[in-house]
């Protein structure tokens, strides 16, 4: 051998790097390589960043609270820089002017006057929302929670007069804009909620019968094989329909989560069983126990280790069907109402058929919709891919 | 022969074990419903006048039977349903659940049960060939027309599809019947009628079916494909179509004869939306409007336990075929 | 007769890191009657040599124009990367050429009888009927030495043993007597008592059926009882060539003798193994120079530049090293 070159080094180090990686980093790897899954991943951070900082890109409160009557069933407005009588280094709109008089029969009209110009503004003052805000008003007075939170009042844009609706408006004169992205709030809310809850009774019920596995692990298998046979959509819309009607909208949304985690649970113990039995029956676990450790010890510091990454996986691709299950129970109207603002809620709003005719930016939320859901399947699917390079085959 | 009656005998016993399970969860959530049928049913004759008192109400209890406690309730509804086939009587409607349902639940199950045939139809022939294809093209957007299909939820794939045919065609193409036949007795010109319209309810309940089982099988068929006795048969002189269904279609089969009661189960769930949407009256819009609209346990519960019964079926009678199927299985049972 | 001729054999194959090279300038040559090993670790390129007589690798494979493999069947010269089609393939894919894989499990199909596939593939390939195929694979059966074979004949891969199946895999490859067998690693997948029992079963087959046998294996021990010309490959090279006896007793290449070295010894139980140090390449990065520098221990500064060709040092004898060719004088 000749000696080694510092080129040399770090070949070496690089080839360590790569046998010593955890399973985390080599299922990252992998990810990082697949380019749809890597866009799919991009574009999910976009909306959850939307989702997340939907007060603060929303010029108007999504509730009727920041409805504009000068402007119902409003088409999308575009800024513009520059028209016939110029251009502006700032995007502008123009004055709307409503009037009515005996020449419109008496009827509304509005028009633009392309005269008298409106500027956007960044980082406008507005309404006042609050993050972190606390105040749960569950039923029993000791869940109840209340926290002040941090209140806020600045917009990334607005108008200097008057208003802008990107996205267009509604009916009652709410920006769409604003109601998609606290709507993806919700999405996101109640699905990590969701996936929260079916994650700790798939934990427990999964873990107990992988680990014990024998007559516990036939008869949870049973039970948990019983419920996966009921059609789950029906299930939840037979559990969404106990809600009294004078539940406040928190509370239903708590339920909702809660529902969708009860239901949605036995597919990940199913998993989460499957996973325990076979790394169970592993020599480094017997070897674990043969060294006197005790079985919450070989559970905590050896058994989940082995696999979180695809347990993480696995939530991820179970995420997107609990927003589809609460997008169809709140579009039959069986699962979020308004104030709160869903997709579901918001869809229900395209199912007229003068909608496709004369306001078709009322599709706008279906178009996130649909992006949102299709970016999170194939984000868990380039996961699962990475994960387990071996196997395709599903469920 | 006797082992095989026994295998039987025993999934028999856990289907029904399953359907007990079922019937429990079920029989459950009816009764969490804040009220009773006999509260229900009293309040109902309050509006209509009547004065009513705690007693009339602890009467038409006792009547009911709903003084009885909860697991003894609960083992005569299973009673009903399995010796009488009763599920008793609608708290609201005040009908008889079975009158009520009849005709409705059969429509449903076989709207669903076409839309899976036609689901494996299309997704059986071509999961095998584009695993078999090495076109990038052609897969690349078959695998994003799957995509498709497991992220557009099918009621809005309904919604589109209705607002459209009305924009253009003038016709919502919605409902299972025209008017002229929606009360008539069943005939041809029925049946005919019926078909030109279910053809929609049908396509739209199993296009999400369909992506599903076209990944199922594209992947199973791509896993068979690889496997060494493939290419071992490949070296013995078989080729194209004999090679493909012979041996890797052949073997990817018990899979996919599995995964029968998971979309039936995946038709189901979008059952009750799209009926909402296309405004069909069949189970599934009943059990919006038992939900929804007048919190009807008892006609919830009865479709409920109905629909996952016949997956319950499913199940078992794939499991049967299965066993039949796999030597493995099969040399153990009948020899 | 020369039954099978190997020249230039270059494969590569398409794959997402780019085009890694599984076999690369391998020649050699097969008589009739004779048996020949390739020997290698995983990953040598053997099985991948093997797989391309029949052109059995996948579809993302490309050959290298220079590749040729000539097969003398019936007085004729069948040039098989020229065949396009699979329907002209399938003369030589289980007729003319047989092939036994490693795994016998998982090479029958798990679903299908064995007597199925046997009559299947005699019916492509014989003219026969049924009744006939069924008589001769049951003979069959019966000759590889399977007890009860019209009973074997209806059962599945999962209810015969190991050994069985082997054997079950060894008559159904001779049962449209072939010219030339491929064996890949038929025996490393057995027990030891079993593998000597397939090892003669095998060379008794040969020299009834007068065929040329490919053995391929990592088992240098198994070469020396079965072979007669043995092939020593190293990422994807033919690094050693020559008579069995004449290789293993005085090894040139300094791969070959580090497998020789690796091996325990009967006659010395005490002596250390000593293993090749180090790991086979990867084939993404296929070392500059002769392939074997990396881990050679009489490799020298031309080593990792330019590579060394195959040159005789004895009758049949062939070596591709600077060094060992050098010190024994090649002609």
């Amino acid at each position: 051998m000749t000696t080694t070159t510092k080129q040399e080094l770090a070949d070496q180090k690089l080839k360590e790097a790569y046998f010593t990686a955890s399973q985390g980093q080599l299922i990252w790897t992998r990810f990082k390589s697949n380019r749809t899954a890597m866009i799919a991943a991009w574009i999910l951070i976009g909306l959850i960043l939307a989702g997340f900082f939907a007060p603060f890109l929303s010029p108007y409160d999504p509730t009727i609270a920041g409805r504009d009557k000068e402007y119902e069933n409003g088409a999308p407005q575009i800024p513009k820089f520059w028209d016939e009588n110029g251009f502006s280094a700032r995007p502008f709109l123009y004055t709307l002017e409503r009037s009515r008089s005996i020449k419109t029969n008496f009827r509304w009209v509005t028009k633009e006057n392309r005269e008298k110009r409106r500027y956007l503004e960044l980082f406008v003052k507005g309404w006042e929302y609050t993050y972190f805000k606390v105040d749960w008003n569950l039923p029993g007075t000791m869940f109840d929670v209340n926290l002040p939170g941090f209140k806020f009042n600045t917009h990334l844009y607005g108008m200097d007069v008057g208003g802008v609706h990107l996205f267009g408006t509604d009916a009652s004169g709410k920006d769409i804009l604003a109601r998609t992205f606290h709507a993806i709030y919700t999405s996101l809310a109640v699905g990590t909620l969701g996936v929260g809850i079916a994650f700790i009774l798939a934990l427990i019920i999964g873990g107990v019968a992988g680990y014990f596995g024998g007559w516990m692990d036939s008869f949870l298998q049973m039970i948990t094989d019983a419920i996966r046979t009921v059609p789950a959509i029906p299930l939840f819309m037979a559990m969404a329909a106990f809600i009294p009607d004078e539940w406040s909208s928190e509370t239903r949304f708590f339920f909702i989560s809660i529902v969708l985690g009860l239901v949605g649970w036995p597919t990940l113990a199913r998993r989460i069983r499957t996973h325990l039995l076979t790394e169970r029956s592993q020599e480094y676990v017997l070897a674990a126990e043969l060294s006197g450790a005790s079985s919450g010890h070989v559970i905590r510091r050896h058994l989940l280790p082995s696999f979180t990454s695809y347990i993480i996986v696995d939530l991820m691709i179970s995420f997107p069907y609990m927003v589809r299950t609460e997008t169809a129970l709140s579009f039959i109207g069986l699962g979020l109402k308004d104030p709160v603002n869903s997709l579901g809620a918001l869809m229900q709003n395209v199912s007229k058929a003068d909608v496709l005719l004369n306001y078709q930016w009322y599709f706008i939320p279906v178009l996130f919709f649909i992006a949102f859901v299709l970016a999170f399947v194939f984000v868990g699917d380039g996961l699962r891919d990475a994960a387990d390079p071996y196997s395709s085959v599903k469920k | 022969m006797g082992k095989f009656f026994q295998f039987a005998l025993m999934r028999a016993g856990m289907s029904i074990f399953t359907l007990l399970m079922v019937s429990l969860i079920v029989f459950t959530l009816m009764e969490l419903v804040p009220g009773n049928c006999a509260e229900r049913y009293l309040a109902f004759k309050n509006t209509q006048g009547s004065q009513i008192t705690i007693a009339d109400i602890k009467a038409e209890e006792r009547r009911l039977g709903l003084d009885r406690p909860f697991m003894v309730r609960w083992g005569s509804w299973v009673g009903n349903v399995t010796f009488k086939g009763e599920f008793g009587d609608s708290c609201i409607l005040r009908l008889n659940i079975n009158q009520l349902l009849a005709d409705k639940f059969w429509i449903s199950l076989a709207l669903c049960l076409v839309a899976l045939f036609v689901a494996y139809l299309i997704a059986i022939p071509i999961g095998i060939i584009s695993a078999a294809s090495t076109n990038a093209f052609a897969n690349n957007s078959l695998r994003f027309i799957s995509y498709l299909g497991l992220a557009l939820p099918n009621f809005l794939l309904a919604l589109i599809i209705m607002l459209a045919s009305t924009v253009w065609f003038g016709d919502s193409l919605t409902g299972l019947f025209s008017k002229e036949f929606r009360d008539a007795a069943w005939s041809w010109a029925k049946f005919q009628d019926f078909m030109s319209r279910a053809w929609l309810p049908i396509f739209i309940l199993g296009w999400s079916a369909t992506a599903f089982a076209l990944q199922t099988i594209r992947a199973l068929m791509l896993d068979e494909n690889g496997k060494l006795y493939v290419t071992a048969a490949r070296a013995r002189g078989l080729y194209g179509r004999k090679l493909l269904w012979r041996y890797p279609a052949r073997h990817a089969l018990g899979p996919v004869i599995n995964s029968l009661g998971f979309d039936l189960n995946r038709i189901f769930n979008e059952l009750p939306v799209v009926a909402l949407v296309l405004t069909l009256t069949e189970a599934g819009a009943l059990l919006i409007e038992a939900l929804a609209r007048s919190n009807d346990q008892q006609l919830a519960g009865a479709i409920i336990f109905l629909l996952t019964a016949s997956i319950v079926l499913v199940n078992f009678v794939t499991d049967i075929m299965l066993a039949l199927m796999d030597p493995r299985i099969r040399r153990g049972l009948i020899g | 007769m020369t039954l099978l001729k190997v020249e230039n054999l270059t494969l590569q194959f398409d794959t997402d890191e780019g085009r890694i090279t599984a076999v690369n300038n391998v020649s050699f040559e097969l008589e009739a009657g004779q048996v020949m090993g390739l020997v290698g670790e995983s990953g040598s390129g053997k099985s991948v040599t093997a797989k391309a007589l029949m052109q059995l690798n996948p579809s993302n494979a490309v050959y290298s124009p220079e590749s040729k493999i000539l097969m003398e069947l019936d007085g004729e010269t069948i040039d098989v990367l020229a065949l396009k089609r699979e329907s002209e393939m399938q003369a030589i894919r289980g007729g003319s050429v047989s092939m036994i894989f490693q795994e016998p499990m998982a090479s029958f199909a798990p679903a299908i009888t064995i007597g199925d596939q046997m009559v299947e593939q005699l019916l492509i390939h014989k003219d026969m009927n049924k009744a006939q195929a069924k008589k001769l694979s049951i003979e069959m059966l019966d000759r590889v030495g399977i007890s009860d074979a019209s009973q074997r004949f209806k059962q599945y891969a999962f209810e015969l043993s190991g050994g069985m199946r082997q054997r079950a895999m060894i008559a159904m490859a001779l049962s449209t007597s072939p010219k030339l067998l491929i064996a890949d690693e038929p025996t490393t997948a057995l027990d030891v008592t079993i593998q000597a029992q397939v090892i003669d079963l095998m060379k008794d087959l040969v020299k009834e059926f007068n065929m040329g046998i490919i053995f391929i294996t990592h088992d240098l021990g198994v070469i020396a009882q079965t072979a007669d010309q043995v092939s020593v490959m190293y990422l994807g090279n033919v690094v050693e060539s020559g008579p069995v006896r004449e290789v293993i007793r005085d090894a040139a290449h300094p791969y070959t003798q580090g497998l020789l070295n690796a091996l325990p010894r009967l006659d010395n139980l005490d002596a250390p193994l000593v293993p090749v140090p180090g790991d086979i390449p990867s084939p993404l990065e296929r070392p500059p120079g002769c392939v074997f520098h990396t881990r050679c221990g009489v490799a020298e500064e031309r080593c990792s530049q330019s590579i060394p060709q195959m040159q005789q040092i004895g009758k049949q004898h062939a070596c591709a090293c600077f060094v060992e060719a050098e010190k024994r004088g090649a002609k």
